[in-house]
């Protein structure tokens, strides 16, 4: 296993605990860089960007999860904020304000809707279930319950127009939206022993069946493994195309990591690969850290130790050495005017943020010289006449001790 | 350092310090690093092939006679002939027994020629010291025209000991009777030191830098044990490293290389006066400086490495040919995480790359870890070993063209 080694990071000082939920990245402000937003069990919300809090919103309840993105179908991103007794906040930023101090715009979220919800909220997410161009809000919550809602925008107010119930036999890991072979969008959520419920909006595609179980099969025989341990799931991996071609462009990857640290790799019901962390795994995520593009995945366990794996099954780690009791990772503005670069958050026990980004990993492969030499025609057919220690002898010779001059 | 790519890097428990690596060489060309990781563990690197991938992992070591409450400060290892392999490996470390006591010892283990490490690893002689110790290292004597071969260990005490293991027993010697340059250590300690001989043994070119800042370099005739000149510079600063070194490595005739019939093993104990022989020495806060050709300017013609000190305090270096032009280049450790990589071109010493550690830099190595020819940087820093490997594609590109050249001389 490699040991990442990541030095850049900020830190902020965040009072109160922090959901697992109530950590997110995005462009609140809509002026393209991306934010952090950080919600606790006291009801403060906190606004990061670059190197500074810029705003803390107070009295939101115990906050179980957030989520930035384009509820309201209006072109600029919206931040909802929903709290555990089921009062869902939505934040939008109105006006761009001049800071005194520096250049930069500095923004003020501005409530503008405050709808109660049913209690009990775990997981926040943005899709488009029914492919009509909308974003609808897909909340699922602690008591098995999964429904949506669709913003509806009158003359006077808008307002959360619920939408669908569907109910889990049990309890919900992760909700992640993915599309089917034919394009289709579809919700997954996982549920415990390695298994997801499918669910298929039924006013876009009534023709359908709306829910199924799907029970993974793989070599790690899950039957045998305990039925209620829970998971959590990430779609839409980026997967490296130049590789295999076997691949259909619809497919659609995710993956999957049960809390006892099996990782899988998905696609449409069956698995592709499985590994074996063997740490206690809370949170799944994507990364693309490298230029190549393709996403990493990303395992985080409790005692902060946070793993990277690559589409070869290559982990590396890396150690926090601290508890934490959030995390999130994603694309951040650490740095005013410049992109976005891909970054770690991680909440500490001891009420820290700590945002480490500017990674780079050790990189995992090495391919032997003896490989290259041969798939080289030209050098192999010099090289040939050679074996074991003279060829040895003969490249260091040639490396090291090669005369320049002597011509 | 140009496509050096981080292969691995493996997790220490604890930080390392500037004496925590040697590489033994072997006469077969194969070389082997001894590490010292967490304070209580000696390892080595081992390479593996799987599914034509290099795999380069750690094996711990177990040396004996070290009690397991024990902290390792230094190693060093010398092969005592040069025509095959008799390693002896010396360790130094101390054990704590209460908070104002605390006991040091100098460990020598030695075997049979041909012994594997194993075997020498059991073989082993203590003795207990009356001071710190800091650098362990040795040094080449002429007595009466046979070369003998010393350990030398610089302590707490402002002095650089002298120590021969015979008969199963080490004992100290009287460093003046073989060693004169180091009588005086001017009353500091002394952190860097290292003697090389020229002239056929005949002459040496001892060297050491203190920690006051205080540095000297001494040409000695080994036979008579007699200072024939004698250089000292002062710092303002801690002197951190301290090297001696031929800019033009000894080159392959051409002939010889395409018929691998030379067999040629590079003496460590001997510099070549007949090129010219440069001094590097880094300290603390200054800028580090290349003294040229130092048997005929002395210390007067010094090229000072531009902002070398820019991350903090130098602590360690390596001279060696990182870019297979056979000409050495300089690299540099320092605490601010950094590998600053110096080349010689117009007679001035330029900045080439630097390498980002992310970590305080310790001991740099360069040496063959799988066996195939090409060597990789080894790096020991606060956070582990961090293994630099060269890109293979570029390897191969070098070797394609220079094999490519040979084959055309040869017809």
């Amino acid at each position: 296993m490699n040991i990442a080694t990541f030095v850049d990071h900020f830190d902020f000082e965040l009072p109160g605990n922090v959901f697992k939920s109530a950590v997110a990245l995005g462009d609140v402000d809509n002026d393209n860089d991306i934010e952090l937003v950080v919600g606790n069990m006291e009801g403060d919300l906190y606004i990061f960007k670059g190197q500074r809090q810029i705003q803390k919103i107070s009295g939101l309840g115990i906050i179980t999860a957030i989520a930035i993105g384009d509820l309201m179908n209006c072109g600029s991103n919206t931040l909802i904020v929903i709290s555990g007794d089921g009062w869902c906040h939505i934040y939008l930023c109105l006006k761009l304000s001049k800071s005194e101090t520096t250049d930069e715009c500095i923004v003020k979220l501005e409530p503008v809707h405050v709808q109660r919800i049913p209690a009990n909220t775990k997981v926040l997410l943005l899709g488009d279930i029914d492919a009509d161009g909308m974003l609808e809000l897909i909340v699922g919550l602690t008591d098995r319950v999964i429904r949506s809602y669709r913003w509806s925008q009158s003359a006077a107010a808008g307002r959360l127009v619920p939408l669908h119930k569907w109910e889990c036999g049990n309890q919900i890991g992760s909700i992640i939206m993915i599309k089917d072979i034919n394009g289709r969008p579809c919700l997954l959520v996982s549920q415990p022993g390695v298994t997801a419920l499918r669910i298929y909006c039924p006013i876009a595609f009534p023709e359908l069946m709306f829910e199924k179980i799907i029970d993974y099969e793989n070599e790690f025989n899950l039957e045998l493994r305990n039925p209620s341990i829970s998971s959590e799931m990430i779609g839409n991996i980026k997967i490296d195309k130049s590789k295999d071609d076997v691949n259909d462009i619809n497919d659609n990857f995710y993956a999957i990591a049960t809390s006892d640290g099996l990782l899988m790799l998905a696609k449409q019901e069956s698995i592709i690969w499985s590994k074996n962390i063997e740490h206690e795994v809370f949170y799944l995520n994507k990364l693309s850290i490298t230029e190549s593009g393709s996403d990493f995945l990303i395992a985080c366990s409790w005692n902060g130790e946070t793993f990277i794996i690559d589409q070869k099954k290559q982990v590396s780690t890396f150690k926090l050495g601290e508890p934490i009791t959030a995390f999130c990772s994603g694309m951040y503005t650490a740095r005013s005017n410049t992109k976005p670069v891909s970054c770690f958050v991680f909440i500490t026990i001891s009420h820290k943020v700590c945002i480490y980004f500017d990674m780079k990993l050790p990189n995992t492969c090495t391919e032997s010289l003896t490989k290259c030499i041969e798939n080289d025609n030209q050098l192999s057919k010099l090289i040939n006449n050679y074996e074991g220690p003279l060829r040895k002898k003969l490249i260091n010779t040639c490396l090291y001790r090669f005369n320049h001059n002597d011509s | 350092m140009d496509g050096l790519i981080q292969a691995v890097v493996y997790d220490t428990a604890s930080p390392a310090n500037i004496y925590s690596a040697t590489v033994m060489h072997m006469v077969d060309g194969s070389q082997k690093i001894l590490m010292i990781s967490s304070k209580k563990n000696i390892i080595t690197l081992e390479s593996k092939t799987i599914n034509d991938e290099v795999k380069t992992y750690p094996v711990e070591l177990n040396f004996s006679n070290i009690s397991s409450n024990a902290e390792i400060f230094s190693i060093h290892c010398i092969n005592r002939y040069k025509e095959f392999d008799d390693f002896v490996i010396g360790i130094t470390y101390g054990t704590i027994i209460d908070e104002l006591n605390s006991e040091t010892y100098l460990n020598i283990y030695s075997g049979f020629p041909g012994s594997s490490l194993e075997a020498i690893m059991e073989n082993c002689e203590t003795l207990m010291l009356d001071f710190f110790p800091f650098k362990l290292n040795h040094a080449i004597y002429v007595c009466e025209t046979h070369k003998k071969g010393m350990w030398l260990l610089s302590g707490s005490d402002k002095k650089i000991h002298a120590y021969k293991s015979d008969e199963q027993k080490i004992t100290e010697q009287e460093i003046e009777k073989h060693f004169i340059e180091y009588e005086d250590t001017k009353d500091s300690i002394v952190l860097c030191f290292d003697t090389k001989s020229f002239s056929n043994y005949k002459k040496r070119i001892s060297f050491y830098g203190c920690e006051t800042g205080y540095s000297m370099v001494a040409v000695v005739d080994s036979e008579k044990n007699e200072i024939l000149h004698y250089f000292a510079e002062h710092y303002q600063s801690p002197v951190t490293i301290m090297e001696l070194f031929n800019i033009h490595n000894k080159t392959a005739k051409t002939k010889h290389i395409l018929s691998v019939k030379e067999n040629f093993i590079p003496d460590c104990n001997t510099i070549n006066e007949k090129e010219e022989i440069c001094l590097l020495v880094g300290s603390a806060v200054e800028s580090a400086v290349v003294y040229m050709n130092v048997l005929k300017n002395n210390l007067k013609n010094a090229i000072t490495l531009t902002n070398s000190n820019r991350h903090q305090a130098i602590i360690c270096a390596l001279i060696t040919d990182v870019n297979f032009d056979s000409k050495n280049e300089i690299l540099i450790g320092t605490y601010g995480n950094y590998i600053l990589n110096y080349v010689y071109k117009n007679n001035t010493w330029v900045e080439q790359q630097q390498y980002d550690i992310r970590h305080s830099v310790y001991t740099i190595c360069y040496l063959d870890t799988t066996d195939e020819g090409v060597k990789d940087i080894v790096v020991m820093s606060e956070r582990g070993i961090h293994i630099l490997k060269h890109e293979p594609k570029d390897i191969v590109e070098i070797l394609r063209s220079r094999l490519n050249i040979l084959k055309v001389k040869e017809n």
